[in-house]
């Protein structure tokens, strides 16, 4: 019982020393973080603190400078501002790529899965932000991923796709049971703080303030207050 | 293997799709070919060269506008994967950079060798030659010569996509490498305009081929590398 428990808080993204610089602006300082199966870990921050270079590199889309990434799985799925779409090809088209590529599943379940089957044979490019915001979830869920990233997941989501959102990403914990990462970085407190088993402050590229891996709702408020005060 | 190729035939009919929707790089293409040939077929004209000399400068101007055309085209290729980062997300979905760079090499050439083929009848006709004796072994140079150029270009439009001048950058960096393509080019169909065959013992042959494997050798080492931040 006891290995048990040591075998699942075994962090499955190890981050350290991580330093990453875009010109004369150091976005990333030295930064340590480790990750643990079965949790959804909510990283806040300013603008420019750092939080989508840290999805992007642990995505394996960018580069750190200096540190290192120890990662155990290779399927991820991630969304960023940018949705990895082909805006000339449909919604289904789009799908069906990404699908063909990874595990070839059938496209209409997905499409209706995410509210997308009336959009189906329009383009990407032709889509409400809204509407391509739901797309590029579909494709970070394709997969059955291990590792979720999402940055700013609910930006352009109206109340029906956040909601689409928090079921998904409950019913991807439920699936994949203990195995699944899932780091959001957010400013969406309202909407996403109920699903979140941690909450990491990241400022000027380095940790703030963390909940750590067993936080309980009271450590979770007291951070929450603590980013609230420091951002007003 | 199986798994690759099956990746890589996905990835195909994505470019296929991509291009039959705007057709814009077949249209930039094809658009580029026939009005350089015409302009030069009009100075041609003017300038009273004889049918000899005309056919001695024909293998010059052919290679001339089929780089200049081809690399002014080819920024826009890059830019339908750039707009919303759609290889990033096949990144994501595990498919390796090789497998993107060769699907992108492979229909590169296709396009290419279409615009070249349109070049030799079109240029032929605007300096009168006769090139109906020597078509196939010019389209199987056209095609060597297609594929080296993608594979080149295709890696250096990824290295110049990180540039806020990636339009002028692309065929600065890309023009001193296809030299050896353009001597190449230029000799080998003097050789068949001329002579009506190509002699093998010649080394431009063998360049051509170097020029191949050298060009896709380094486009898929380099690759990866190049489209991650």
């Amino acid at each position: 019982m006891i290995l048990s428990a040591m075998v699942e808080s075994e962090p499955i993204i190890q981050v350290r020393n991580v330093s990453k610089t875009f010109g004369a602006v150091r976005v990333l300082n030295r930064l340590n973080l480790s990750f643990v199966a079965g949790q959804i870990t909510l990283l806040l921050g300013a603008n420019g603190a750092g939080k989508s270079t840290l999805l992007r590199i642990l995505a394996g889309l960018a580069r750190a400078d200096s540190g290192s990434i120890d990662r155990t799985t290779r399927r991820i799925g991630f969304l960023s501002h940018q949705s990895f779409l082909y805006s000339r090809l449909t919604v289904a088209e789009n799908i069906k790529l990404f699908s063909e590529v990874t595990e070839r599943q059938q496209v209409e379940p997905i499409l209706s899965r995410w509210g997308l089957s009336a959009s189906a044979k329009i383009l990407v490019g032709d889509l409400s932000r809204g509407t391509q915001a739901r797309v590029g979830l579909a494709r970070a869920f394709l997969a059955s991923p291990e590792v979720l990233l999402l940055d700013e997941p609910s930006s352009n989501l109206d109340e029906r796709g956040t909601e689409l959102l928090l079921t998904a990403m409950r019913d991807e914990r439920e699936r994949a049971g203990s195995k699944l990462v899932s780091i959001v970085a957010t400013h969406d407190l309202h909407r996403l703080r109920s699903i979140a088993d941690r909450i990491v402050v990241l400022s000027a590229g380095e940790v703030l303030a963390d909940t750590g891996s067993k936080a309980t709702p009271d450590d979770i408020d007291r951070i929450v207050g603590f980013y609230r005060e420091a951002n007003r | 293997m199986i798994e690759w190729l099956r990746v890589l035939l996905v990835l195909l009919q994505k470019e296929a799709r991509l291009e039959l929707r705007g057709k814009e790089i077949l249209t930039l293409l094809l658009c580029n070919a026939i009005l350089m040939s015409a302009l030069v077929g009009a100075g041609i004209s003017s300038a009273m060269l004889d049918r000899l000399n005309t056919s001695r400068v024909f293998p010059m101007l052919l290679w001339l506008i089929f780089l200049l055309t081809t690399t002014a085209s080819v920024v826009r290729a890059y830019e339908q994967e750039l707009e919303n980062r759609g290889f990033e997300g096949l990144l994501l979905a595990g498919v390796t950079g090789s497998q993107i760079y060769v699907a992108k090499v492979i229909s590169m050439t296709f396009l290419f060798f279409c615009n070249i083929i349109l070049l030799f009848v079109v240029l032929a006709a605007a300096l009168d030659q006769q090139l109906s004796t020597i078509l196939l072994p010019l389209a199987l140079l056209g095609l060597c010569s297609a594929s080296a150029l993608a594979a080149l270009i295709v890696v250096l439009a990824a290295v110049a996509s990180t540039s806020r001048m990636r339009g002028v950058l692309l065929p600065i960096i890309a023009l001193p490498l296809l030299f050896p393509l353009f001597f190449a080019g230029v000799e080998m169909t003097t050789e068949l305009v001329v002579r009506g065959a190509i002699d093998l013992t010649l080394p431009w042959p063998s360049i051509l081929l170097c020029a191949n494997a050298l060009y896709f050798a380094l486009g898929i080492n380099l690759f990866e590398y190049a489209i991650r931040d």
